[in-house]
């Protein structure tokens, strides 16, 4: 029970972390029509950002979270204008593997700077609170409480500002969207500053949990794009609610299977989802065929 | 001199293997247009079902069959095709998106389960002591050579079959499909029936050929097969061109000669990984730049299929 | 063969709250030319749909030759020998005029994997090749064979549209709009193709706006107008009919 319990934080605390980093792959693929493999790269830059930030800056970890966000955020807006743009007309092939050129070129260039050792940010939020059936680290409550005011912000941003309303238009219609005169320029931009913050952020909560290495992108895309799909590619609230029911089933699993086959249990979940509701578990949205 | 000799008949030995492997992901997505990012997983399967069934020296996993060779090439790509299979039918039922992302996650679990069932496949120790075909006719030098023939001999039974395959009724019927499903179906054809059996096909291929790549390599662990060997396949075939004929072989062929070449350069240390690194850099690279600039690829489908109706 | 072709009961397909097809009724006699006229949105191309199998009905039952095919997949549907065109003009893209041609007159045993290992396709090959070479010609379209669909200007393609399906060789087609699109010149060849194939005993159904041409090759016309038939007649019964004036020709001519 006690086990159970613990089990819970673990996947509320995984499931928030796979929530904001899901949704911006869901947010450019509503937009620009593609899956961007290169999105669990950005998120892998994130947390080297926040790691050195933090250890050879000596920064305080909220800036250094802050600033990563900003960073990567303006990272992905600078790669969407040189690398994805000109070949937007290309179509989606075109664009998808670009982004799987663009994310081994990120992956290459991480290694080349950071190396390919593991670390861990030299922090404090490892101090176990007595909370009576449970611990949890100051840490995780933290990432579990930025999340929701994150989400909360991003579900704001999108319902009541002028901006907003163009991006969900441009996600639900991006023909219409265009011919309506919406800016699709500054939507687009937009669209990937929030998508590659949020995935900054995500990489340094994924940091501060576990460790930082380059790998993690390749990691984490996979249990990125199980997300994703599970909430229908479509739906933004969709994919943050299988987000966090893809980390509660993973972290719940180790109570049954050994952890490390938590990939695997993702995969599972997938497949399941995927032979239940072909269409992803939260949405009914009409599928683009050709 | 013979070392540099040797180094490049490795590297042609290599490029000869990524071609075949580039061939059958031409079949399966260049023409069927089921984009598969998991090709390395069902090598994976492939490999080690053919490693474990046929070894002999490793006595400490649970499953030591011994059989002989040809039983062990011929389950390893039964197991690629039942694989195959398996993700097939739920993944294909819906287009697209769907079917790319399953592949790469099977990829991922399927090397996720082979450090984990380290009582099956020795985990990240693997096998690094099995015999190879042939190793009584060629020792040492000699025998990268036999590699290297034996390797592009299944090369040229590859593209024979993917030529009959393609300028078949069947080859046209999937290159028909692939743009434009709606209409094959108002034609009576079972699209998705189509579909399943060619990724099948794909498996079985994919299970046949991972043998080569085990005795290139030598050792048989999970770093193997990561999605690199997959991402290096579609980087070939993409250069290539993809849905051609003979684009796959080309794109091999350049791709590893270009990326192998940084290899030449030795390291140690923290240079090693700044070397190793590079190869992912360029890589990347020449993904995006064939991309924006050509993306038909070198050779293009057009060609390969101009002038079916000369005969009459 | 006695009695309807064709039966199509009580059909009705709604689309979020709205009736595209509103309780359709509709009987066919086989070896007739039977036209489906009727404005933009009127429901004529969602009832080809339920027809074929592309769209389930929310009510009704569509019989064709005495069995119920309703909800049937649209490759069993057109097995069955019940083919039908689409509105925009499509196809394979990235194969030849001949090749298109070729899909839809191959059948399944020499299409599949087995029939390619093998290559048992071989014999069946010239005798499909040889129906094309006639259907391209009576379209005036053989010299353009080896010519990539994607190349083919828009009406073009819908020619080789209507010459790919009646290679599948259908017991009844179901045009969808044929001749939109189509130079003037070739509409006549079209005409004339589809009252030959009709002399062959095929069964057409078609929709089309284009009045001068419906009118001028149909046997029999029903009207539609927001999902329901409104008319039904011969064409000059029709064109008379002070409804379909006022709702239809009033409105588009």
């Amino acid at each position: 029970m006690i086990d159970d319990m613990q089990n819970i934080i673990f996947g509320l605390v995984t499931g928030s972390i796979l929530a904001i980093a899901s949704v911006g792959l869901s947010m450019i693929r509503q937009t620009e029509g593609f899956i961007n493999i290169a999105h669990g790269q950005l998120l892998t830059l994130g947390a080297f950002l926040g790691y050195t930030f933090v250890s050879a800056l000596d920064m305080n970890i909220f800036l250094a979270g802050l600033l990563s966000m900003l960073l990567v955020g303006i990272v992905g807006v600078v790669l969407a204008v040189i690398v994805f743009r000109p070949v937007a007309r290309s179509g989606p092939l075109a664009q998808l593997f670009t982004s799987i050129g663009l994310a081994y070129l990120l992956f290459g260039v991480m290694r080349v700077i950071f190396g390919a050792n593991v670390t861990f940010f030299p922090t404090s939020f490892g101090t176990r609170l007595d909370l009576g059936p449970v611990n949890v680290t100051v840490g995780e409550i933290l990432i579990v409480v930025t999340a929701a005011a994150v989400v909360a912000a991003l579900a704001l941003f999108l319902s009541q500002t002028r901006l907003g309303t163009w991006i969900r238009a441009t996600a639900s219609n991006p023909e219409l969207a265009r011919l309506r005169g919406i800016p699709v320029n500054r939507v687009s931009h937009a669209v990937w500053f929030v998508a590659s913050a949020l995935a900054g952020l995500a990489g340094v909560m994924v940091g501060l949990i576990g460790n930082v290495h380059s790998e993690l992108g390749w990691t984490q895309t996979l249990i990125i794009l199980a997300a994703a799909v599970l909430g229908g590619l479509g739906s933004i609230y969709g994919v943050l609610a299988s987000g966090l029911l893809l980390g509660l089933a993973m972290d719940l699993s180790a109570l049954v299977i050994p952890t490390s086959y938590r990939t695997v249990v993702a995969f599972g979940v997938l497949i399941l989802g995927l032979l239940l509701r072909p269409q992803g578990l939260f949405v009914s949205a009409g599928r683009r065929e050709a | 001199m013979s070392g540099v000799l040797l180094f490049f008949v490795g590297v042609i030995t290599l490029a000869g293997i990524y071609a075949i492997l580039a061939m059958i992901l031409n079949l399966e997505a260049g023409w069927a247009g089921m984009w598969d990012l998991g090709l390395a997983g069902l090598v994976a399967v492939g490999g080690y079902v053919f490693i474990i069934t046929t070894q002999q020296t490793h006595e400490d996993v649970i499953l030591t069959p011994h059989w002989p060779m040809w039983a062990g090439i011929l389950a390893g790509s039964v197991a690629g095709g039942l694989a195959a299979l398996i993700i097939g039918v739920p993944s294909l039922r819906v287009r697209g998106e769907y079917f790319l992302i399953t592949t790469l996650a099977f990829a991922e679990v399927i090397r996720q389960l082979s450090i984990n069932l380290g009582s099956v496949t020795r985990g990240t120790v693997g096998f690094n002591q099995f015999s190879r075909p042939f190793e009584s006719w060629a020792t040492g030098a000699g025998y990268r050579w036999l590699l290297l023939a034996l390797v592009w001999l299944v090369v040229v039974v590859v593209y024979l079959l993917m030529r009959r395959l393609g300028y078949s009724p069947y080859g046209r019927l999937l290159r028909g499909f692939r743009d434009n499903d709606p209409v094959a179906r108002s034609l009576g054809k079972h699209t998705n029936r189509h579909r399943i059996q060619t990724f099948v096909l794909a498996g079985l291929l994919y299970g046949a050929v991972a043998p080569l790549y085990v005795w290139f390599i030598r050792t048989v662990t999970p770093s193997l097969f990561t999605s690199e060997v997959t991402f290096v396949t579609w980087t070939a075939l993409v250069i290539g061109g993809i849905a051609s004929l003979r684009g796959p072989v080309i794109g091999a062929l350049i791709l590893l000669l270009v990326t192998e070449a940084a290899s030449l350069v030795q390291g140690s240390g923290e240079m090693a990984v700044v070397l190793a690194s590079v190869r992912f850099i360029v890589l990347g690279i020449v993904l995006i730049l064939v991309m924006r600039f050509r993306p038909e690829g070198l050779t293009n489908e057009r060609d390969a299929f101009a002038g079916a109706s000369g005969k009459g | 063969m006695t009695g309807p072709i064709l039966e199509v009961n009580r059909v009705t397909k709604v689309f979020g709250g709205v009736g595209a097809v509103r309780g359709v009724d509709m009987s066919i006699e086989p070896g007739s030319i039977t036209a489906v006229i009727g404005p933009n949105g009127a429901g004529k191309t969602s009832l080809f749909n339920v027809v074929t199998g592309f769209e389930q009905p929310t009510e009704g039952t569509v019989r064709f030759q005495g069995e119920d095919v309703t909800g049937l997949e649209p490759w069993r549907v057109s097995q069955r020998g019940l083919i039908r065109t689409f509105q925009t003009p499509t196809g394979f893209p990235a194969l030849s005029v001949w090749e298109n041609l070729m899909v839809g007159g191959t059948e399944d045993r020499y299409e599949g994997l087995w029939a390619a290992l093998r290559g048992t396709w071989r014999s069946d090959e010239n005798a499909t090749h040889q129906r094309a070479r006639r259907v391209l010609s009576d379209l005036g379209l053989w010299d353009l064979r080896d010519t990539l669909l994607a190349d083919l200007p828009p009406g073009d393609v819908k020619l080789v549209d209507f010459a790919r399906q009646l290679m599948a060789r259908p017991v009844m087609v179901l045009l969808d709009e044929p001749a939109s699109g189509v130079d003037p010149g070739s509409i006549d060849r079209l005409a004339t193709l589809i009252r030959q194939v009709r002399d062959d005993g095929m069964t057409v159904l078609v929709i089309d706006h284009n009045i001068g041409f419906v009118l001028g090759i149909a046997d029999r016309v029903h009207v539609m107008s927001l999902g329901r038939i409104i008319a039904s007649g011969t064409p000059e019964e029709v064109v008379l009919d002070p409804v379909v004036i006022e709702v239809y020709l009033g409105r588009s001519a």
